[in-house]
């Protein structure tokens, strides 16, 4: 989504932003939503299943010091660490505290933003004089104290001129603590770090970084940008010149720019019946399909992914004329790959996802069409349903859904207590 | 079966057939040729069930039978053997190629695996010439859209009359239109047919060669000279692509073909990756053509024209509008306009003897 800066820059000088970041967010809020169990447990788990299968959403500080990652299967993190307690993601409690996240932040500046689900930025500039020109670290304090008061999170606060060097401060400042950068030092900051530090600096350009000998920071910084832009083009060039000098002028925003959104679910147990996964699989598009519309995006390109038993992955997508947002037509498309995709391997499936790419913030296609004969997919009426059950939603949560993903819902809960 | 051919007419068989041999298939069959030698000649024929295609070449044909050969080995053969006579012998499912010195032996299936042609009533037919199934084709066939949602509009629709045929295809973003007088009279008929059989009509068949045609209920054969071609018809109806030729477009744009065809690339260069959107300006006897992609910069330039109508800012994909002025054989070309959201339409100007061709396109929405 285009979103308009959502301020003007008050005055010249260093701008005040703030990134705060839920620490182990999910971990949190499964406490929060049951304190008798998991109260004062220090070994926690989220996503997969105790039998050890899917993966690892957010393991806890006690966890990550046996060496388990989020994202690694669950069985590897219960082999690493095997006193852990598994639950499962806590959903509904990640929603609500986001949206009270969001709604905290707000209160401290009209220019705050969530960037995702448990982290957002605030510009704090032009507001020195409401917090009686106290140093920014310690408004800093007194936000997180609110946030924890506010929502029962801790967070851990980067601070710093801008976006970049705000939110590569906060990991100097976790758990539950606030690290400021002061103004004029984020490049002696940035010098300090390595290459494999700076966000957005993937293990494939630090493999490309590798390759050509570039193994810290004071290598990096000393290219200029013609050599960069030979090796890499022009765009990703000035790009990563800029980055490794902490250096980003961009205003705070909320999510924008988002190139895909997605949703994948790991069974249980491996399914071959194509009615139980065409079940599965309008869950997970109920999923996208509410985020997509939350976030105010349209989408082009439908993705049905699957992971078979041999964790071998096949996707299939189509790209339709029009943009599309409501469930019912995603469901169609995707159960249509769905069919696609089995009629050529009918093996077990662990694993289905669906995504949602070429987004827009508008329906209107900007290659218009000759409707007379393509009629779109998605009328008025599938998109005032898709509102109605939207607006349910905020108010009362995942209350309405198709019956099979209710019941689904439902079994699942069932099958966790 | 006992054959000796020329290496010449070996290769000349099986350049002709390869196109319809499917690159992958579940079926092993259709990874084969069907050889079938009969009085005076062989046959070759292949298919993706979709489409067959089937020549016959001149050959000694000393024991007549049949067998199918995996058609990618013999073609790779044929193309290294030396130029002498090649023999062709089978024993049970295997045959063996010699030419020269050479010698190879390959595992065929019997010929009963392969699948029956469809049988279509060539003496109820209607005949054309190469020329004119050329000239259609390959005005419209480009246009056809190869998105699987609407399966109808992968197709060219064929509409014959008793005095004219016309040719149409379609995305729904854009569309080409031509007709043409027939040149022998003949059935009414309204065929929709997979562009892919049309590209095996247009390589096999050319200059005033007689093509004869016929349809069954679900095909339609193509009959010159040594070829045959069959197609399985796509089942209609079409969507009435009347209704969408605008009849109310009132500003007119009559414009150099290579002019402005030169323009069009030019501002290409700079335009999107994803959307290739350029923006014309109409008013006045200059038309403006403009670009402008964040993150990649900008361009303009001016051509020539004469308009007549209200200003106009309009954006289209530059690669739909240089695939219709490719069709336009033309020195001046003829752009209607209606507004910045409806279909513009261009068609060629001046020559009596062009042929009725008509195309639309839609426009992109400007970015502001």
């Amino acid at each position: 989504m285009a979103a308009p800066s959502l301020g003007p820059q008050l005055k010249a000088g260093p701008r005040r932003i703030l990134h705060v970041d839920v620490d182990a967010m999910f971990v949190q809020c499964a406490v929060l939503a049951d304190p008798e169990r998991l109260g004062g447990v220090d070994l926690i788990l989220v996503g997969g299943s105790p039998s050890g299968r899917g993966v690892v959403t957010s393991a806890s500080y006690g966890c990550r010091a046996y060496g388990v990652r989020s994202a690694m299967p669950t069985a590897t993190a219960l082999r690493l660490c095997p006193d852990a307690t598994v639950v499962k993601v806590p959903g509904e409690m990640v929603r609500t505290k986001s949206r009270a996240l969001a709604s905290s932040i707000a209160d401290w500046s009209p220019v705050a933003a969530m960037a995702s689900v448990d982290e957002a930025y605030i510009d704090l500039t032009g507001t020195e004089g409401l917090h009686r020109n106290e140093p920014l670290v310690e408004t800093a304090r007194r936000i997180q104290r609110d946030l924890k008061e506010r929502t029962g999170l801790d967070v851990s606060i980067g601070g710093a001129a801008n976006r970049l060097v705000a939110k590569m401060a906060t990991s100097f400042a976790k758990p539950a603590g606030v690290y400021v950068v002061a103004p004029g030092e984020e490049e002696a900051f940035v010098a300090s770090l390595q290459p494999e530090d700076l966000i957005g600096v993937g293990p494939a350009l630090l493999a490309s970084l590798r390759r050509r000998g570039i193994v810290d920071m004071t290598s990096l910084r000393a290219l200029d940008v013609e050599t960069m832009a030979a090796w890499w083009g022009p765009d990703r060039a000035r790009w990563l010149w800029r980055r490794c000098r902490g250096i980003d002028e961009g205003p705070i925003r909320g999510r924008e720019g988002a190139k895909s959104i997605s949703s994948e679910t790991t069974f249980p147990r491996d399914v071959s019946d194509l009615g139980e996964l065409e079940r599965l699989l309008l869950g997970r598009v109920v999923s996208v399909a509410g985020s997509l519309r939350r976030q105010g995006y349209y989408a082009r390109t439908i993705t049905v992914k699957l992971r078979y038993a041999d964790f071998r992955d096949r996707s299939r997508s189509r790209t339709l004329v029009d943009s599309v947002q409501s469930d019912r037509v995603i469901f169609s498309v995707a159960r249509e790959l769905l069919g696609d995709l089995r009629r050529h391997n009918e093996r077990p499936v662990r694993l289905i996802g669906v995504s949602l790419t070429g987004l827009s913030d508008s329906p209107e296609p900007e290659q218009q069409s000759l409707i007379a004969l393509v009629p779109p997919r998605e009328n008025a009426r599938d998109r005032a349903l898709s509102a109605a059950v939207d607006r349910i939603r905020d108010k009362h949560g995942r209350v309405i859904a198709p019956g099979s993903v209710l019941a689904d819902q439902r079994r699942s809960r069932e099958g966790d207590g | 079966m006992k054959v000796s051919i020329t290496r010449e007419k070996l290769q000349e068989g099986l350049g002709a057939v390869a196109g319809s041999i499917p690159t992958r298939s579940t079926l092993p069959v259709l990874s084969n040729l069907l050889l079938e030698a009969e009085e005076g000649g062989l046959r070759m024929s292949g298919t993706d069930l979709d489409t067959a295609v089937s020549v016959r070449v001149a050959a000694e044909v000393e024991v007549g039978g049949a067998i199918t050969v995996p058609a990618k080995k013999l073609q790779e053969i044929a193309r290294e053997l030396p130029p002498a006579p090649v023999g062709l012998s089978t024993q049970g499912d295997a045959i063996s190629i010699t030419g020269g010195r050479s010698r190879f032996r390959l595992n065929g299936l019997s010929k009963d695996e392969f699948p029956a042609f469809p049988s279509v009533p060539f003496e109820e037919s209607w005949t054309t010439t190469g020329r004119e199934l050329n000239q259609l084709i390959s005005h419209v066939s480009f246009a056809v859209s190869t998105e699987e949602t609407r399966p109808i509009l992968n197709g060219v629709k064929w509409e014959l009359r008793p005095d004219e045929t016309r040719m149409v295809a379609t995305n729904g973003h854009r569309l080409a239109k031509i007709t043409i007088a027939r040149s022998s009279g003949g059935a009414e008929e309204d065929l929709i047919v997979h562009p892919r059989a049309l590209q095996q009509v247009q390589k096999l068949f050319g200059g005033d060669e007689e093509v004869q045609i016929a349809r069954s209920e679900n095909h339609l054969g193509f009959r010159g000279g040594s070829v045959q071609i069959f197609t399985r018809l796509i089942e209609g109806p079409y969507p009435d692509y009347e209704q969408v030729i605008p009849k109310d477009n009132d500003k007119v744009l009559i414009a150099d073909r290579s002019g402005l065809t030169g323009a069009v690339r030019r501002m290409a260069i700079v335009a999107s990756d994803q959307t290739h959107r350029i923006r014309l300006s109409l008013g006045g006897p200059m038309m403006k053509f403009s670009v402008q992609t964040p993150d990649l910069g900008e361009g303009s330039e001016e051509l020539p024209v004469e308009y007549e109508g209200e200003p106009l800012e309009i954006g289209f994909n530059a690669n739909y509008l240089l695939e219709l002025l490719r069709y336009v054989s033309t020195d001046e070309v003829k752009l209607t306009f209606k507004a910045p959201e409806r279909a513009a339409t261009l068609e060629p100007l001046g020559n009596e003897d062009a042929p009725d061709f008509l195309s639309l396109v839609m426009p992109l929405r400007l970015q502001d």
